[in-house]
């Protein structure tokens, strides 16, 4: 189904206009974002339709080009870690918003809400009586396995009991149109900055267009974040916080450097914080100023050589002991991997109902643990269908998706698996909603999730979740992964006000 | 400010400042070898610019310096990444600099550095790049005056600001040091120890890679002579580009740090600026030819090594026992 199925109500669109989805797909199994199935734009889409349609192809291609130029001359540039070199590459980024309705938009911030804190809650019961394992509602063994479970957490208290602040969840929409979650990054998610840019860049590049549609505005994250971080310390705005970033040849340094300025907290690395009788400082230009909270930027494993990785030089010598002792903030805290597992990740339901006695308003996506013999068995004898993940892995590695791979691939996954059953979690392989996007003069339909971002402070009413978040596309056409180190690009997401 | 970043920011305005210096000296340059390809002088041209820019000296074939390699040599110098005089590594390292103090620019400063840094690449793949080179220069200059209009103009003037204002001006007193004493070295009668040259017209040069030969025209007359041109490039007090005024800057913004950061350990550091400053102010022509031009401006030079020394003492590295004690 294509071209002549796509109408709109305006029937004096141009030729040339029509033209430009000629080559748009529309397929019953896949929910699209802007077409129903019956051709006509669904109700939040009908005006940027119009406004597609009043522009000419080669209006769009400068417009495009005038965001890529915007990207270029900002330095927003994500690195790549090549063979030989590393470069810095723009994200690329569609000029076309993807919308979500107000209504829409409303489950969605109730059901991360209820998410985020039923996670927390249990990340502290994990780290302190560990009822829910006594209980049986989540197997001991599945914890103590995983890597990211850090026993020197066991029995720290962690500030206000927020043991993950700030989180980025990846969300995808199933053919019913219903948003299911993907999968939960409680540790360093990224990505917020681009966020804010692919905004900050479309009313550069599309002025006129955002007068009529009423558009919640996400330009005050800096402010909430910087908010959440000062709650977690009894100093609250009198604290010293600091962002802790690997350095300039991160992938997400950019990302850093953007946070830092927005909330207008120094930008430290590891070497400019020092350890003294188990407090922490950082080396100014006036002598040492203690810190009182780390938004850090660097994996648990690298954050103390003395602690974890003994060959790292991100971190700081000696930090945890000053964490244990409660002489520092860490957000996120120590540990919060354990949550994020992607096996952990199928008892989320079973938290929430546990902790909450309530039903979760976001689904999961049905998960087959390899952990557990008749699940693997099934995982096993139906590898060309599922979507096969390593659970510690990230950034669209460590995966198999069955329909598209090779046999040589599926054999190679078996027996991984059969090695180490604990390491690997099975999925149907999902149908991604596709949106309109402008490619090479054309409106196309490619794939997209989305990731909203949390912060979250101590309850669900103290929850903030901006309304939007970061759409990822896979701008490769019937590709399924969206990742920036794959092919994956950006565009701006748009929650319409109810008018 | 964090030590690294009063660092970075001190090394931002040191690589613009050469990268400045480097564009000037080659242009100057190349404008001068126009049809005097094969003149007396030339090869002392050559190898002053070459020493002027800390660079090895150029190849010699048959006796005289081989203009295809010279030519060659100055082209790595505008493009080749790797060495860190040359204007395209200066502006790599001044942008890496910049990226890392990024969440302290001003937006309208780190974007002037980076679209700088992509223009010079677009630069780097022009076909005729020899034929447009003044072009391509000038473009250079302006572009990177313009980043200290936007300094000024864009920055909080605190502490950052400062820093990178003494690194501008660090740098500028050593490349006119390095331009003097490589004039003298190889211009000079008896080895640069006497205050006269062979060639009074490559005065004009000199000046002119300062960026001065107007504002001498003002002060003295349009023919050079060697002891004014030195005297005003070390000892003029409203020369921008001159030692003297440019220590009084370091000097100023200095006691601005120390006041700033509230530190007692700048002590040190202001008395090496203080002195030197003071040596300036009161030297006349008449003790520069007493101590030789070479060695007084390698005296200066020394100086400004200390000062920056000093600085990663005082400021970027300190000694953490000493903070405790």
């Amino acid at each position: 189904m294509a071209v002549n199925r796509v109408t709109t109500q305006d029937e004096t669109v141009s030729e040339s206009a029509i033209n430009l989805f000629s080559n748009y797909a529309l397929d019953g199994t896949i929910f699209d974002e802007m077409f129903q199935e019956n051709g006509r734009p669904r109700l939040p889409y009908q005006k940027l339709l119009q406004s597609i349609l009043e522009l000419q192809a080669s209006e769009l291609t400068q417009r495009q080009q005038a965001a890529d130029l915007t990207f270029l001359n900002r330095g927003i540039t994500f690195t790549v870690y090549g063979e030989d070199s590393t470069i810095e590459r723009i994200f690329p980024y569609d000029i076309l918003p993807r919308i979500i309705s107000e209504q829409e938009w409303d489950k969605i911030d109730r059901g991360l809400c209820q998410r985020i804190h039923a996670i927390n809650l249990f990340l502290r019961d994990v780290y302190h009586e560990g009822r829910i394992l006594q209980e049986g509602k989540v197997p001991f063994d599945l914890i103590y396995s995983c890597r990211n479970y850090q026993r020197e957490m066991r029995g720290v208290k962690v500030s206000n009991d927020v043991y993950t602040s700030i989180v980025g969840s990846d969300l995808v929409r199933l053919p019913s149109g219903e948003f299911a979650v993907l999968e939960d990054n409680l540790r360093v998610p990224s990505g917020v900055s681009y966020m804010l840019a692919n905004r900050e860049v479309m009313t550069q590049v599309f002025p006129g267009m955002f007068g009529g549609y009423g558009i919640k505005p996400i330009g005050h994250y800096g402010q909430a974040l910087l908010h959440q971080l000062q709650t977690l310390t009894p100093k609250g705005r009198d604290a010293t916080i600091v962002l802790l970033t690997p350095g300039i040849f991160n992938s997400a340094y950019f990302e850093h450097t953007f946070l830092a300025r927005v909330m207008g907290i120094e930008l430290v690395e590891g070497a400019d914080l020092l350890i003294h009788d188990g407090f922490v400082y950082m080396r100014t230009t006036s002598g040492l100023q203690r810190v009182d909270v780390i938004y850090r930027r660097i994996d648990d494993e690298f954050v103390d050589p003395l602690h974890f990785h003994q060959d790292s030089v991100l971190g700081v010598p000696g930090l945890f002991n000053a964490y244990r002792a409660g002489n520092i903030t860490l957000a996120n805290a120590i540990g919060t991997g354990i949550a994020d597992d992607k096996a952990v990740y199928a008892f989320v339901p079973e938290m929430i109902r546990y902790y909450l006695g309530e039903e979760p308003i976001l689904q999961n996506i049905e998960t087959y643990l390899c952990l557990r013999d008749d699940e693997r068995a099934y995982v096993l004898d139906n590898l060309d269908k599922l979507v096969v993940k390593a659970v510690g892995e990230s950034g669209g590695y460590g995966m198999l998706i069955g329909p598209y791979s090779t046999a040589k691939e599926r054999e190679d996954f078996r027996s991984q698996i059969q090695a180490e059953p604990r390491n690997f979690i099975a999925q149907p392989t999902l149908s991604l909603s596709r949106a309109p996007c402008f490619i090479n003069g054309n409106v196309v339909s490619r794939h997209v999730d989305l990731r909203p971002f949390i912060l979250y402070g101590g309850e669900q009413e103290n929850t903030i979740i901006v309304p939007g978040g970061l759409t990822r596309v896979a701008l490769r056409e019937g590709s399924l992964v969206v990742n920036s180190s794959q092919g994956g690009g950006s565009k701006d997401t748009w929650v319409l006000q109810d008018i | 400010m964090l030590s690294r970043s009063a660092d970075n920011m001190y090394w931002v305005g040191r690589y613009m400042e050469r990268s400045e210096n480097t564009i000037r000296l080659l242009r100057v340059r190349m404008n001068f070898m126009v049809g005097k390809a094969a003149e007396a002088g030339n090869d002392r041209g050559w190898q002053q610019f070459f020493s002027a820019l800390r660079q090895p000296p150029p190849a010699m074939k048959n006796g005289v310096v081989d203009g295809e390699a010279a030519l060659q040599m100055a082209h790595d110098l505008t493009f080749n990444a790797d060495n860190e005089n040359s204007v395209t590594g200066c502006i790599h390292l001044a942008r890496t600099n910049a990226r890392s103090v990024r969440s302290q620019l001003s937006s309208q400063l780190w974007e002037h550095i980076n679209r700088l840094y992509l223009r010079l690449h677009s630069w780097q793949n022009h076909q005729n790049w020899h034929q447009e080179r003044d072009s391509f220069f000038r473009e250079m200059e302006s572009s990177v005056s313009l980043f200290q209009g936007l300094a000024l103009s864009s920055l909080l003037h605190d502490e950052g600001w400062l820093f990178i204002q003494i690194g501008v001006h660090l740098e500028r007193v050593f490349s006119v040091c390095s331009l003097l004493e490589a004039h003298f070295r190889h211009f000079g009668i008896d080895g640069g120890n006497e205050m006269e040259t062979l060639d009074p017209l490559n005065g004009i040069g000199v000046l002119r890679a300062c960026n001065s030969f107007e504002s001498y025209c003002r002060v003295y007359d349009p023919r050079p002579e060697t002891q004014f041109v030195a005297t005003f490039l070390l000892l003029n007090a409203y020369l921008p580009n001159s030692a003297r005024f440019n220590v009084n800057q370091i000097a100023d913004l200095l006691k601005q740090v120390a006041g700033a950061t509230e530190t007692r350990r700048a002590g040190d550091l202001n008395r090496i600026a203080g002195k030197l400053q003071a040596h300036l102010q009161y030297s006349q022509i008449d003790d520069v030819i007493e101590a030789g031009p070479r060695a007084f401006i390698t005296d200066i030079m020394d100086s400004c090594n200390q000062i920056h020394d000093a600085l990663y003492e005082t400021y970027f590295n300190y000694e953490i026992e000493d903070v405790f004690s």
